[in-house]
């Protein structure tokens, strides 16, 4: 017997056993679609899913991770059950990543019944490190940047200005819920711009203004999305392979705008 | 304010880093590598701090970074190594050392892995091949040079980053085809 687990036929279910089985499909399609979410390579995200049927005492497990969507089919004896759920590939998170696997782990040692489960999982939240702390680092990393770039000590400290200058920017603008890309767009600017303007104004050597107005922005990379979409390609998970690679050159493209606004206004056309 | 001679001379600082190095003398070449170490591990911390890498795992995403940078360094000053052929090793190298302690950690692999390549990234060659397009339109006749500048920057940033890619992605391949790390 087949059944689907949508909202239409979700009322037709009588037996505990059915409501059981479609609320544990329910289950394990949350959790890949968060695996996904959060920054999961796609293979990981289908292997953990799996792992979690058979540590749950599934008779069977198919799990299938597309471009915005995830489906689980799972079966015991007498049934099989599938649920469907939207995800995206935004808000990666490597805490929940770390949680969320650690959670299979348990799971397979038998530490954890599927109530258990379903808590622990709905408890875990996506932490984030301070704000002001991540200003203060992200401008450090910037300083480091100019250093290991040779820039001078002016530069790295023009660096570090305009590198907390840019993530303040992305901090005020997620706030206001602003587009995620014209966010990315506008710390290019911002980023750009500072180091540009603070070099003119200490009058930094050529070299040094360069290094300056690059490394500024050169956290924006889009790296996990990079990596993971790479990581797909190679291990056949075409559809998400091309989300993740996409995004990125979306993500870089809108930086790249970015920087390019900020050097017409420094009027920086013919510096080449 | 910039003159071609400064992108000239910026290209050459990135890419003839190391070779510079070299030129000076042993003390002081030391010495900025030992402060590369320090300052290259910065920059991945402060990337692995962005996603929310769990704090007691920031130390090691500090090393992997350092010895990354440091290792494209000493492959590219001792080894005469181009810059996407070190960047590949140095990386192939750092995720290997990760697979062994994603296991002790049972913390999955990526999260040190990217934050830790993040030193590599070749954003000077990003630079010079925006700066290369922005100049063709209105070049005139030295148009082709910029179209040539164009050409071989973008490609030199497209094989670093490829080849930081597949240094992360393909020790697990080898390791681990039928399971994950953790």
């Amino acid at each position: 017997m087949f059944l689907c687990v949508c909202a239409s036929c979700a009322n037709d279910w009588n037996t505990d056993m059915e409501i059981s089985l479609s609320q544990s499909a329910k289950l394990l399609a949350d959790y890949a679609v968060r695996m996904v979410r959060c920054g999961s390579e796609t293979r990981i995200a289908v292997q953990n899913t799996e792992r979690l049927s058979k540590a749950f005492g599934f008779a069977s497990a198919d799990v299938a991770v597309v471009s915005g969507l995830v489906s689980v089919c799972i079966s015991d004896e007498h049934q099989t059950v599938s649920a469907m759920r939207r995800s995206d590939v935004i808000g990666i998170n490597m805490s929940t990543l770390h949680a969320l696997t650690n959670l299979v782990i348990d799971a397979e040692s038998g530490n954890l019944s599927l109530e258990e489960f379903e808590d622990r999982m709905r408890l875990i939240g996506n932490y984030e490190y301070p704000k002001w702390l991540m200003v203060l680092v992200i401008g450090l990393a910037a300083y480091g940047f100019a250093f290991i770039n040779e820039g001078g000590f002016e530069c790295c400290l023009v660096s570090f200005a305009a590198g907390s200058l840019s993530f303040i920017t992305r901090y005020a603008l997620f706030k206001l819920k602003v587009f995620a890309m014209g966010v990315f767009l506008s710390c290019g600017f911002v980023g750009t711009l500072a180091a540009g303007e603070l070099s003119f104004a200490l009058g930094l050597a050529p070299q040094d203004s360069i290094i300056a107005m690059i490394v500024s922005v050169l956290l924006f990379v889009p790296g996990f999305p990079f990596m993971t979409g790479f990581s797909d390609l190679i291990k056949g998970y075409y559809s998400m392979a091309i989300t993740r690679l996409a995004l990125t050159f979306i993500h870089l493209s809108f930086v790249t705008v970015g920087i390019l606004l900020a050097f017409s206004v420094l009027s920086v056309h013919g510096w080449v | 304010m910039f003159s071609d001679q400064s992108i000239v001379l910026l290209g050459m600082h990135g890419i003839k880093a190391a070779e510079l190095l070299s030129s000076g003398d042993a003390d002081s070449a030391s010495t900025l590598i030992n402060w590369n170490f320090i300052f290259s591990a910065i920059p991945s911390v402060a990337f692995a701090m962005m996603f929310a890498v769990p704090r007691r795992y920031l130390p090691f995403v500090a090393l992997g970074g350092a010895y990354a940078f440091l290792l494209r360094s000493e492959l590219m000053r001792h080894a005469n190594f181009d810059v996407v052929v070190a960047s590949f090793w140095a990386t192939l190298a750092v995720s290997f050392a990760f697979i062994a302690v994603s296991r002790i950690f049972r913390a999955p692999r990526l999260m040190f892995t990217v934050a830790s390549v993040i030193p590599l990234i070749p954003g000077k060659f990003a630079y010079l091949a925006l700066m290369s397009l922005m100049q063709i339109p209105t070049a005139g006749d030295t148009r082709l040079g910029y179209v040539v500048g164009f050409v071989e920057y973008s490609s030199q940033t497209l094989m670093v980053l490829s080849a930081l890619a597949l240094g992360v992605v393909l020790p697990p391949i080898l390791f681990y085809r039928s399971r994950p790390v953790v």
